[in-house]
C-alpha cells in the first residue's frame, strides 16, 4: 500500500489484497509505535547500531541503513502529507518513547494503537487516487516467461474466479508467515504466501531460521484470541515478569536491562521457566504492570486494556498469563535496497524480505521496515520498468498452477484442512520453536515433509464462491512448504545467535557464522548453503563503543 | 462443557433465493468470542461459513455484524457477555450481501470517498518538520477520541437513515476529523460538501450510532456540532461574503 501512495500518480497501479485494503495485515495492528531519530541528540548512526547489534551482526548493512536513514523522512511524509498525527509532548512536538534494545528513547506512536492511524490515512489517500483495488482477491502465484517476472494468476475469493494480471513489475508485500506456530501474533490471513510464491520461481530465500517470538502473548484458552501480542512498551514502562514462585525471574537472565532485554532474551528465559516446571498450568509466565496504577495502565494501553479484560483478565489491576508468542520473520526473499531480487520485474518488500533485521528486528523498526522498503519499490518501479516491455504470460503456466490449486474442490473426500493446519502449528512449536536441537529439528523436518504430502489429499466441500476451506488449504500449502525452509535453515546453522537458540549448539561462533543461511529449490527438494556478511558499513571489530564507520556512498537512490 | 445455542443467517446470493437461518450447538468457555464460535462452526462443525476477519484484536473492523440485535465486533464480543443464551448472527444493514455473514462494503467507504478524505496541508512536507501542536489544545481535543474508528460500518448498520440520502456517521466523523485539524486546507470545499442534502442535515438525531459504536466514539455529538458549525459560517458568509 505504501508502496503505491508514493508511486508516481500516473502510474497504472492494481493493489491486489487477500482481505480489506488498509484493514487487513499487521501493520495494520502495530500497538508500540516507529522508530526514527527525530531529536538533536539522537543520530541515524546510533539507530543503525542498535539495529545491527540487536540483528547480532547478520542483517544485511546496506538494507539496516536504508531503513534507518529514510524513517525520519516516511515519519514526516506520514505526518505533512498524510495527515498522520503521532502523540505529542506537552509542547507539542511528536513525543518518543522508550523500547526494549535502544539507546534512545525514540520510538514514535500513537497511544498503542498506531498502526490504525498510519493505514488509514494511507487508504484515506489512495481512496482518492487513480488506484485499482482488487480486494479479498489472493494473488495465488507469479507468472514468468524468460527469466522474468510478467504478472501474476490471482483468485477474486468473492466470486471463486481466477484471473490473470500481466504487469511490468510486481510488487511483493504480503507480509511473511509467522502464523505457522500454534501460538502466534500476526492477522489470521497472512500465511507466507510471497515468500513460498518466489520461493516456486527458484528465487533464494535468507534467514529463515530466525523468527521471532515476542515475549508476551496473552494466553487465553481456547480463543483466536491467545498469542494476542501485549505489546513491549509496558515493559518499557516498568512491568515485571514473574514465575509461579513470585520470582521476577529476569534477575537470572539479564540483571542489568531486566525486561527491557531484547525480545529473544526475554522469550528464551520465560521459555526456560515454564520448561522448568515454575510456568502456570497453561503454559505461561505472569506480567505484572499492577503497580504502575490502574489509571496509569488505562491511559497509556487502552487498547491492551481492554483485550485483557475481553477475555476474563484484567492488565490494570491483576497478573496476566502469557506466553512467547510466534510475531515476526526476520526471514525472507533477498532483496537488495531498492527491493529488486534475482528476477528481473519482481520486487520484495515489508516482511516478505529478508536480510534488514539480520538475527533479531528491534521492536518499533518492523513498521519502518514496511513503510521504508514500500517506499523504495515505490520509487524505483516507475525507472525500471521505463521502456520496459516483458514477454506475453505464458497460458499454459497459468493454466498449471490454476488445476493445481482447484484440484481438492474435485476430490470426493479426503484429509480435513484445519485438522491439517492444527499439527503443522503444533508440530512447528515443538521442533521448530524458541528453543531447537538438532535432533528435534530432524524429526520436525520429517514431520513436515509428511504433512506437505498429505496436503495432496485434501478435500475441499462448498461452491467456489467465499469459501473459506479453500482458502485455508492454499494459505497451509504455503505456511507448510515455508515452514520446512525454517526448519532446513535451522538445522543448518549451528550456533546460537538472535533468535535462534540451539540447545546442542549453546554459544554464538562468530569465527564460522557471521554469516546468512540461504535456501531454495532446486530439482531434488531445498538447498541450503551460507554465504558470509559483507561489513559494507561497519565491521564488528571496527565498533569500540560508540565509533562507527558508515560509508556514505549507499543511499538506495545510488543504485 | 457449557454449550451456546448459535443460529447463523445463511445466504448465497447467487444460488438462494432467500436467506435461512441455521442453529449450531457451541461448547463456550469465558474467553470464547462470537468469533471463536463461528470458526468452530466453520472449522469443527465442517459448515463452511463465509465470513470476513482479520485482525482478532478489534483493530480491523472486519469482523462485524448484527449480533444479538447490535452490531458489534464478532472478535471483541465474549460470548458469555450477551444476556441471551441464544445467540443470533446475521450480516450488518444497510449494505448488500455477498455471502452468508460477509457484506459489501463498497458503499460505506463510498461515502468516505465523497467528503475526500485525502490529506493536504500548505506548507508542510517530506522536508518540514511536523506541526508544533499540544495534545491539549482544542482542536486534538475534538480530534482525538474520533480518529479511534476502525471502519467497521456498524454505525452504518444501526442508522435508519444511511444510504444514498445519506452519507452516514463514519464518513462524517472522518470529515470531522480533518475539518478540525489546522494544519488542513480543504475546510471551505469539504463544508460545501457536507451542506449537500446527503450532508450533515441528513442526519435524524436518533443517536444510534453512538450507541453502537464499538470505539465508543461519539458519532452522533461530532454531527451535531458540524450542524452547528455549518449555520454558523452560513450566516457568516452571508453578513461577510468577502470573508
Ligand atoms: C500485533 C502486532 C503488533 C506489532 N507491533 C509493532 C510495533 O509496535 N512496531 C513495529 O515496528 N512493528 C510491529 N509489528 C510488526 C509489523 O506489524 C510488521 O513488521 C509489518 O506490519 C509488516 O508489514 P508488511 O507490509 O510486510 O505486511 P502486512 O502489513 O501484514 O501486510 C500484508 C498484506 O498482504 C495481504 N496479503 C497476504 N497474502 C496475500 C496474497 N496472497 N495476496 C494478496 N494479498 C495478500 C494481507 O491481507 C495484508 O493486507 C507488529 C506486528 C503485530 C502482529
Ligand atoms: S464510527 Fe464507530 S461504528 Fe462507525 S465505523 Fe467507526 S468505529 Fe465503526
Ligand atoms: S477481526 Fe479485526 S476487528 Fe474483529
Amino acid at each position: 500500500m505504501y508502496a503505491a501512495d508514493d508511486g508516481p500518480v500516473d502510474l497504472d497501479v492494481t493493489v491486489v489484497v487477500k482481505k480489506l485494503a488498509g484493514k487487513s495485515g499487521c501493520t495494520r495492528m502495530v500497538q508500540g509505535g516507529y522508530n526514527a531519530v527525530l531529536h538533536s541528540e539522537d543520530s541515524v548512526e546510533d539507530h543503525y547500531m542498535d539495529t545491527i547489534e540487536g540483528g547480532k551482526w547478520i542483517n544485511d548493512q546496506k538494507l539496516a541503513w536504508t531503513l534507518v536513514e529514510n524513517a525520519p523522512k516516511v515519519i514526516r511524509k506520514l505526518e505533512n502529507d498524510l495527515g498522520v498525527f503521532f502523540d505529542r509532548d506537552e509542547d507539542g512536538h511528536i513525543h518518543q518513547k522508550p523500547f526494549a534494545g535502544q539507546s534512545f528513547d525514540r520510538t514514535v506512536h500513537k497511544g498503542d494503537l498506531t498502526g490504525i492511524e498510519i493505514m488509514t490515512k494511507i487508504r484515506d489517500e489512495l481512496l482518492t487516487r487513480d488506484v485499482t483495488f482488487l480486494e479479498e482477491t489472493r494473488a495465488v502465484d507469479l507468472l514468468t516467461r524468460d527469466g522474468e517476472a510478467v504478472g501474476a494468476v490471482v483468485l477474486d475469493m468473492r466470486s471463486g474466479e481466477f484471473e490473470v494480471i500481466t504487469a511490468k513489475a510486481v510488487v511483493l508485500a504480503t507480509g511473511g508467515g509467522a502464523t505457522m506456530y500454534s501460538i502466534s501474533t500476526p492477522a489470521l490471513e497472512k500465511s507466507a504466501d510471497g515468500q513460498a510464491m518466489a520461493y516456486r520461481q527458484g528465487l533464494p530465500l535468507q534467514d529463515m531460521e530466525m523468527m521471532q517470538f515476542h515475549p508476551t502473548g496473552l494466553l487465553a484458552g481456547d480463543t483466536k484470541l491467545t498469542g494476542g501480542v501485549i505489546e513491549e512498551g509496558i515493559r518499557g514502562e516498568g512491568a515485571h515478569l514473574y514465575n509461579t514462585e513470585d520470582e521476577r525471574f529476569m534477575e537470572k537472565y539479564a540483571p542489568e536491562k531486566m525486561e527491557r532485554a531484547t525480545r529473544d532474551i526475554v522469550s528464551r528465559a520465560s521459555y526456560e521457566e515454564i520448561m522448568a516446571g515454575r510456568g502456570t498450568e497453561r503454559g505461561g509466565v505472569l506480567l505484572d504492570a499492577t503497580h504502575l496504577g490502574t489509571e496509569f495502565v488505562e491511559e497509556t494501553f487502552p487498547g491492551m486494556t481492554e483485550r485483557t479484560r475481553n477475555v476474563g483478565q484484567d492488565l490494570s489491576t491483576q497478573r496476566v498469563e502469557v506466553s512467547p508468542t510466534s510475531h515476526y520473520h526476520m526471514g525472507g526473499v533477498t532483496i537488495d535496497a531498492n527491493c529488486r531480487t534475482n528476477l528481473p520485474g519482481l520486487f520484495v518488500a515489508g516482511e516478505d524480505a529478508g536480510g534488514a533485521h539480520g538475527a533479531n528486528r528491534l521492536g518499533g523498526n518492523g513498521v519502518v521496515d514496511s513503510t521504508v522498503l514500500g517506499k523504495q519499490a515505490g520509487q524505483v518501479v516507475p525507472d525500471r520498468i521505463e521502456g520496459r516491455s516483458p514477454p506475453s504470460y505464458d497460458p499454459d503456466q497459468a493454466e498449471r498452477i490454476i488445476e493445481r490449486i482447484t484440484e481438492p474442490l474435485n476430490r470426493p473426500g479426503g484429509a480435513d484442512v484445519y485438522e491439517l493446519r492444527d499439527e503443522l502449528e503444533e508440530v512447528m512449536w515443538e521442533y521448530v520453536g524458541v528453543v531447537r536441537t538438532g535432533e528435534k529439528l530432524e524429526e520436525g523436518i520429517e514431520r513436515l515433509v509428511e504433512i506437505r504430502k498429505r496436503l495432496e489429499d485434501v478435500a475441499v466441500s462448498g461452491s467456489r464462491r467465499y469459501n473459506l476451506e479453500w482458502n485455508e488449504y492454499m494459505d497451509l500449502e504455503n505456511l507448510a512448504l515455508i515452514a520446512e525452509t525454517v526448519a532446513r535453515s535451522a538445522l543448518y546453522r549451528t550456533e546460537s545467535r538472535g533468535a535462534h537458540y540451539r540447545e546442542d549448539y549453546p554459544e554464538r561462533d562468530d569465527d564460522e557464522w557471521l554469516a546468512n543461511v540461504h535456501v531454495r529449490r532446486n530439482d531434488d527438494g531445498m538447498e541450503t548453503w551460507k554465504e558470509d556478511v559483507v561489513f559494507s558499513q561497519t565491521h564488528p571489530a571496527n565498533v569500540d563503543g560508540s565509533i562507527v564507520t558508515v560509508s556514505d556512498n549507499t543511499h538506495a537512490e545510488s543504485n | 462443557m457449557n454449550e451456546r445455542e448459535f443460529t447463523v443467517h445463511r445466504y448465497d446470493p447467487k444460488v438462494d433465493t432467500e436467506p435461512r437461518f441455521e442453529s449450531y450447538d457451541v461448547p463456550i468457555s469465558a474467553s470464547t468470542s462470537v468469533l471463536d464460535g463461528l470458526f468452530h462452526i466453520q472449522e469443527t462443525l465442517g459448515e463452511n461459513l463465509s465470513m470476513r476477519f482479520s485482525c482478532r484484536q478489534g483493530v480491523c473492523g472486519s469482523c462485524c455484524m448484527e449480533i444479538n440485535g447490535k452490531a458489534r465486533l464478532a472478535c471483541q464480543t465474549p460470548v458469555t457477555g450477551l444476556n441471551d443464551r441464544k445467540v443470533t448472527v446475521r450480516p450488518l444493514y444497510n449494505l448488500p450481501v455477498i455471502k452468508d455473514l460477509v457484506v459489501d462494503m463498497d458503499p460505506f467507504f463510498e461515502s468516505f470517498e465523497a467528503i475526500d478524505p485525502s490529506f493536504v496541508a500548505e506548507g508542510l512536507d517530506e522536508n518540514s518538520d511536523p506541526a508544533v501542536i499540544p495534545p491539549d489544545s482544542r482542536e486534538r481535543e475534538v480530534i482525538e477520541p474520533r480518529t479511534d474508528c476502525v471502519g467497521c460500518g456498524a454505525c452504518y448498520s444501526s442508522c435508519s437513515v444511511a444510504g444514498d440520502t445519506y452519507l452516514g456517521p463514519a464518513a462524517i466523523n472522518k470529515a470531522l476529523t480533518l475539518l478540525k485539524d489546522s494544519r488542513e486546507m480543504k475546510t471551505d470545499e469539504r463544508f460545501e460538501r457536507l451542506s449537500e442534502t446527503d450532508g450533515v442535515q441528513g442526519c435524524h438525531v436518533q443517536g444510534e450510532c453512538s450507541n453502537t459504536c464499538p470505539k465508543d466514539i461519539p458519532v452522533s455529538e461530532g454531527i451535531q456540532l458540524l450542524k452547528r458549525d455549518a449555520i454558523k459560517r452560513g450566516i457568516k458568509q452571508r453578513l461577510f461574503p468577502s470573508d
